[in-house]
């Protein structure tokens, strides 16, 4: 018989697992008793969520309690626009920066007119030519304004955004309690309660491992390849709105410009880092929701941080986990449904980051070899073929990257169609190029007027201290 | 290189709309496009309800609505409304919009679900500003302000298809579309691809062109005929295949809504327009007789029928390629699903939208046609589940047919989706298709498919909060509902084709 949940456990350490406190402490009833168990001796490898947050990243800490004046007030985040690819695949930069739907004109999509006069894309993106010229604003809504089309994202520390979320999670109902895991036992195969090494036996209805990539909860991992990584903080340079990575044959190195330090993180094949901070396994567990047991963040996958879609997944899992939170002891169809979007959405996000590695004259390095070991899947390959057929853009159910990011990615990685819409033939070449010249003249004015990124920060703190009366 | 002569077969409300999307895409271009219809085959002369995608097609066509709505005679429409389905006695509208507004951002179904199941009586239409208004007789516009209850809804109309068809020939004809007259008897092919090269009409008229669109009704000359795509038979999930129509005079108010009332072996219509009803049964053969369905049918007519009955037979099902080698199929050649949601002109809408989209050149490449027919199969698959459910989300186990659907099974998607439903009230959704998250709601919660429990972020609210919340949407639907004005008295006003006294 299916009896209601009463409580939920959720354990680990990190920003996964204070992610999911703070969500389940202010969405769920009270009569759901919460206990956080921090659990020791876990390796600490939040920064391959990769220090950058999609848009959509606003209205989730907003409903974790965070908004934005708390976040730049109390923490080191800042505002970014997107990723700054330099030398791609040895001779690939570009920026792929986060854009509201591009403008339509006569009907025809603006990259269709880009398309047409093979114009580098980059010039007609806002956010891209802001963002290389170190500038940064708060898009405005109105909607003549060309910065009204950009969108931003976070670029964060982990651990302050952790640190935040633990002293704002202070909900009486939340039992906070540590412990080093020894064993989960199962009765009949089917409801899992926890053991600690002390002996405590911890009973309860519903299980959330946010433990990370080497939960010591559970096993199934079905594993990839495997990674290094190093983080490092240095002085602050100034003029950077955007995450910068750059590749080199054995991996890749980011770097993030927070409030007051820079953020490197390096990423690579084993051995090519010294005196790596982690190893890590790229994968997944295939069912990360089994009986009353989920897995969530690192402990349910593990992406390559080369795209916000590490951030993107953990915000979607804790979404999810909400909007399907068991509502009695059988939770099939809630572990079904969860696992199969979380899937979905996994298998989208690789299929985004995948596509960076497919590329003609490929480096021959040992890191691209090993990403390109497999071929590219079946999905893939559609949507590249629809775009370099006509610059037509294959969607899938639900996409975490939408049709804009695709549009930037391949343009950002050379793919040029074949054909343009064949609609734009009933323009001039003149009507078109003065379309995009205006809309390129617009970008560069108003680029002109945007501060650098780090005094807008500044300013804003500081209006926002005046305002808050801190 | 570029196609530069397009034939459409077909004159159909398929062809026209196909015509009147081509000419408007290359209005400014030497694109030719000829549309041939013979007279004496006809159209079908039934689809008169429509889905609220029909406005983005109609404004893209830069077409005036007023205009529009003269011309075709049309009537507004915020939804369908379903009787004995459920149950014999049971009624429920599905509305196109949504129920309630949201709180703390969790759908506004779930908290009624909840309160459900604390023995609130009230029925989730009561917070569904597009049913209300709908049940009252009443229509407006949606107020562009989004924090209003007057905007969560969109609508569709319910029009005369010859109408429809002859306002989009003038709309076609004046933007260059050349109309050919004939019965097309001769279809030649090139013996090397196999692509259609012409046809020739009975009186000798020969039309060339790069790309045939084939809007040639059930029989898909092109498509089917002469092609052999082949067709993907859904009949053991949809097996209704006959119908007969006929229209009758207006009466009554003029309500802004179809109706579907289920019968023992099928199902009947009623389409309100301006001038007149349009009714029909679809029915499954095996059942029923076309004697008695016609019987059936107008035994439960409202008004003096205006002409004869029009006989029609059908498969459930679709093209297997929708696109093959040189000809597209819209319209019933490219697959039929029986009319039960207004879908059709929706699914012809969204092949028109595609068929610009991957517009070919004259290659004809495979990765256009392969992108067309993934895109279209989606669409189609997901109007079929829709569809199905209306069958098996019901008691009834009067007649036969009733009990054929209770012991189908179901196809895997539709069978996840209702249990999602009936364990929690969680609506499986997804991003491409007819229907949205409340779409589902409104058939499983009117055919009494209702969860057994609710999800648990609606407990934010006390029980007290929950049941103030509810009452005041209750009311603020009731209360806008009353504002609003007559349907008739809308029409009137915004121009309709006669006058509408008498008509509520
Ligand atoms: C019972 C029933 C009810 C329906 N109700 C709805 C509804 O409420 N809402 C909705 O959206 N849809 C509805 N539909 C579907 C809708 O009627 C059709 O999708 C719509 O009318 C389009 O039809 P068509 O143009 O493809 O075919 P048709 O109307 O059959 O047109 C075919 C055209 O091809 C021409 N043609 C055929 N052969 C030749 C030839 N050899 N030479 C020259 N010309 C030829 C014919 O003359 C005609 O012009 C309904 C369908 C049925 C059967």
């Amino acid at each position: 018989m299916s009896a209601p949940i009463k409580s939920v456990l959720v354990c680990g350490s990190g920003l996964a697992y204070e992610m999911t406190l703070a969500a389940l402490s202010l969405n769920l009833p009270g009569d759901i008793q919460i206990t956080a168990l921090q659990l020791g001796g876990l390796v600490n490898r939040d920064s391959f969520y990769g220090h950058l947050t999609a848009p959509s990243a606003y209205n989730f800490f907003l409903s974790l309690g965070l908004d934005e004046p708390n976040l730049i007030l109390n923490s080191q985040t800042n505002f970014s626009f997107g990723t700054a690819y330099e030398s791609w695949a040895g001779h690939l930069n570009w920026t792929q920066c986060f854009h509201q739907p591009f403008p339509v004109w006569d009907n025809i999509a603006m990259h269709q007119y880009a398309v047409h006069m093979k114009a580098p894309f980059s010039a007609f993106l806002i956010n891209s030519v802001a963002g290389l010229n170190g500038r940064f604003a708060h898009p405005p809504h109105d909607k003549n304004n060309p910065l009204s089309r950009a969108e931003y994202g976070y670029v964060f520390d982990p651990d302050d955004i952790t640190a935040l979320l633990r002293s704002a999670t202070t909900s009486a109902r939340l039992v906070r309690q540590s412990g080093v895991f020894s064993k989960l036992l199962s009765k009949n195969g089917t409801h899992y309660s926890l053991e600690l090494d002390d002996g405590t036996l911890i009973e309860t209805d519903f299980i959330v491992d946010c433990s990370g990539y080497d939960s010591p909860l559970s096993e199934n991992f079905e594993l990839g390849a495997t990674r290094i990584a190093k983080t490092n903080k240095e002085a602050v340079t100034p003029g950077i709105s955007l995450k910068h990575i750059k590749a080199n044959p054995m991996g890749w190195e980011s770097v993030v410009r927070l409030q007051r330090e820079n953020l490197h993180l390096s990423v690579g094949l084993e051995g090519s880092i010294s005196d790596p901070d982690y190893v890590v396994g790229i994968g997944r567990k295939l069912s990360p929701w089994k009986s009353n047991y989920l897995a969530l963040g690192h402990a349910a996958c593990v992406v390559e941080p080369l795209t916000p879609a590490p951030m993107m997944l953990l915000q979607r899992d804790i979404e999810r986990l909400l909007s399907l939170f068991p509502v009695s002891s059988d939770m099939t169809v809630e572990a079904k449904e969860y696992n199969r979007l979380s899937g979905n959405d996994l298998e989208h996000c690789q299929l985004f980051q995948r596509s960076m590695f497919e590329i003609k004259n490929a480096p021959k390095s040992a890191y691209w070899n090993q990403v390109t070991n497999t071929p590219a899947p079946k999905k893939l390959e559609r949507k590249i073929e629809q775009f370099l057929s006509r610059g037509y853009v294959t969607m899938y159910d639900l996409e975490p990257f939408h049709a804009e990011d695709w549009i930037i990615q391949h343009f950002g990685l050379g793919r040029q169609p074949e054909r343009y819409d064949i609609y734009l033939d009933q323009l001039s070449e003149k009507q078109i190029s003065q379309r995009l010249g205006q809309l390129s003249a617009n970008i560069n004015s108003m680029v002109q007027k945007m501060p650098p990124g780090d005094r807008y920060v500044q300013n804003f703190r500081r209006y926002l201290e005046k305002k808050h009366g801190v | 290189m570029k196609i530069n002569k397009i034939c459409i077969l077909g004159g159909g409300t398929a062809g026209w709309m196909t015509a009147a999307g081509l000419a408007r895409k290359f209005e400014n271009t030497d694109m030719e496009i000829t549309l041939v219809e013979s007279e004496q085959i006809g159209t079908v002369g039934v689809g008169e309800a429509t889905l609220p995608h029909i406005r983005f097609f109609n404004n893209t066509l830069g077409i005036d609505e007023a205009e529009f709505m003269r011309a075709t005679k049309a009537t507004f429409k915020l939804g369908i409304e379903f009787c004995d389905w459920g149950r014999v006695g049971d009624r429920y509208i599905h509305p196109f919009g949504d129920y309630g507004q949201a709180i703390n951002h969790v759908p506004f179904y779930h908290y009624w679900n909840k309160s459900r199941l604390y023995r609130n009586t009230s029925r989730l239409d009561d917070y569904s500003y597009p049913i209300i208004a709908a049940e009252m007789g009443r229509f407006r516009f949606p107020d562009k302000d989004h924090t209003k209850i007057e905007s969560t809804f969109g609508y569709a109309y319910q029009f005369d298809s010859s109408l429809y068809a002859r306002f989009l020939r003038s709309y076609g004809e004046d933007k260059g579309v050349t109309r050919i007259e004939g019965k097309v008897t001769d279809i030649q092919t090139d013996p090397e691809n196999g692509h259609i090269t012409s046809l020739r009409t009975e009186s000798g008229c020969v039309i060339n062109a790069e790309l045939f669109i084939d809007c040639s009704g059930f029989r898909g000359l092109l498509i089917e005929q002469t092609l052999k795509s082949g067709y993907e038979d859904w009949s053991k999930w949809l097996p209704c295949n006959r119908a007969i129509a006929i229209p009758t005079a207006s009466a009554g108010k003029l309500m802004p809504f179809t109706r579907a009332t289920a019968r023992k072996a099928g199902w009947q219509w009623r389409i309100p327009l301006q001038h007149r009803t349009g009714n029909g049964i679809v029915y499954w053969n095996e059942y029923i007789s076309d004697d008695e369905a016609r019987h059936v049918l107008t035994t439960h007519l409202d008004g003096e029928p205006l002409a004869d009955p029009n006989q029609l037979y059908f498969l459930t099902g679709k093209r297997n390629l929708f696109w093959n080698k040189n000809v597209v199929a819209i319209g019933l050649s490219a697959g039929f699903l029986e009319p039960l949601e207004s879908t059709s002109i929706y699914l012809i809408q969204e092949g028109i939208t595609a068929l610009l989209e991957l517009f070919p050149d004259n290659q004809f490449r495979a990765s256009d046609a392969s992108e067309y027919n993934a895109k279209m199969d989606l669409y189609f698959e997901r109007v079929r589940d829709f569809l199905l459910l209306h069958y098996v989300a019901t008691e009834r186990d009067d007649s036969p047919m009733w009990n054929y659907f209770r012991n189908m099974k179901l196809p895997l998607s539709l069978e996840e989706k209702i249990k999602a439903w009936q364990t929690r009230g969680h609506i499986i959704e997804y991003e491409f298709g007819a229907f949205l998250p409340p779409s589902w709601v409104a058939v499983m919660v009117g055919q009494r498919l209702l969860p057994l429990r609710y999800d648990r972020r609606v407990d934010l609210l006390s029980q007290d909060e929950l049941t103030a919340q509810l009452e005041a949407m209750r009311l603020e639907v009731l209360s806008a509902a009353t504002d609003t004005t007559g349907h008739a008295a809308f029409l009137q006003s915004f121009g309709a084709a006669i006058p509408m006294d008498g008509k509520g």
